[in-house]
């Protein structure tokens, strides 16, 4: 009897540190994702629209950036990309704005960019970022994006010259 | 009973180092795939901080791009793993000259087959990471002229 109740313990003991293990792999893997499926693809959207534009501009807050006021270079949160048309009186803005609030890397397609205070993102490029930081090293911008499990991926592009 | 219930341990215990090795075999390609991600993140400023820097400054003599066979070793932080862990990389910068240029640019060009005094140079970073035993190495080259 006594042997049974041992094996029996043990069996119960097994199952319980396989479901362990399971629930420890699946954590892992879940903490994974951002920076195998979602980095790729914020990679891709930012490069593809950063390297048509004609130059950029930082700004720290919404409002810097609806007057085009208080450019910075480092711990920019709101990128302003300029486009130029093809007369001198044609230009249009990408705005690319981490909203803190809501974890989300948001696109907006404006002709001015105070319409920035009535317009509402065009698309998402992410949705679960913690942080989102654009500056300037050596002329190149960077961008640095931390995902919601720390962890941190820096983009790097030009723009048209 | 208890040849039923060592069966059950016995086939617990299979199932559980079948799971465990099918979960190692899943992360492992995953931890290949972050490492790229991140890798090709950071290799692009490589790239544009060659495309962006001043001639000036690339030819001079505290450029970030010395001439072959000098070159800077540089480890860089390239990213970071969840939890935050730091991910680092080596780079490696150096720059070549085109034969064609004139001697005093590194090449055996003469006025006579280079007679613009055109200098060209093909700057190379070369990032380096390990992921276990095993080194990779991911290269970008540049070509500048003037």
């Amino acid at each position: 009897m006594t042997v049974a109740i041992v094996v029996g313990l043990m069996v119960a003991g097994i199952s319980l540190t396989l479901f362990n293990s399971q629930l420890a792999s699946y954590r892992i893997l879940k903490a994974q994702n951002f920076l195998i499926s979602e980095a790729p693809q914020v990679n891709n959207t930012l490069n593809r629209i950063v390297s048509r534009a004609n130059f950029f501009r930082m700004y720290a807050g919404m409002n810097d950036a609806i007057s085009s006021e208080n450019a910075v270079i480092e711990n920019g949160k709101i990128l302003a990309l300029m486009f130029q048309g093809t007369d001198d009186n044609s230009q249009s803005f990408a705005v690319i704005n981490f909203d803190e609030g809501n974890s989300r890397l948001d696109y907006y397609q404006v002709n001015s960019m105070a319409e920035l205070a009535v317009a509402s993102p065009s698309w998402n490029i992410s949705n679960s970022i913690k942080d989102a930081t654009f500056y300037v090293e050596n002329g190149v911008l960077r961008i640095k994006l931390v995902g919601p499990n720390d962890e941190e991926i820096i983009y790097s592009s030009s723009t048209l010259r | 009973m208890i040849v039923e219930l060592t069966l059950a341990l016995a086939l617990l215990s299979a199932i559980g180092i079948t799971v465990f090795k099918s979960s190692l075999d899943l992360m492992a390609p995953r931890q290949w795939t972050i490492y790229q991600n991140i890798s090709d993140a950071y290799i692009s400023y490589e790239q544009a901080y060659a495309e962006r820097v001043s001639f000036e400054v690339m030819t001079s003599g505290s450029s970030p791009w010395p001439v072959y066979p000098s070159r800077t070793t540089t480890d860089v932080e390239i990213g970071k793993f969840p939890g935050g862990a730091a991910i680092m990389a080596t780079v490696i910068r150096t720059k070549i000259a085109d034969a064609n240029n004139l001697p005093a640019a590194g090449g055996n060009g003469t006025v006579e087959t280079n007679p613009s005094e055109m200098e060209t140079w093909q700057l190379q970073s070369h990032l380096t990471y390990k992921i276990g035993d095993d080194e990779y190495v991911k290269s970008r080259t540049v070509i500048r002229s003037q």
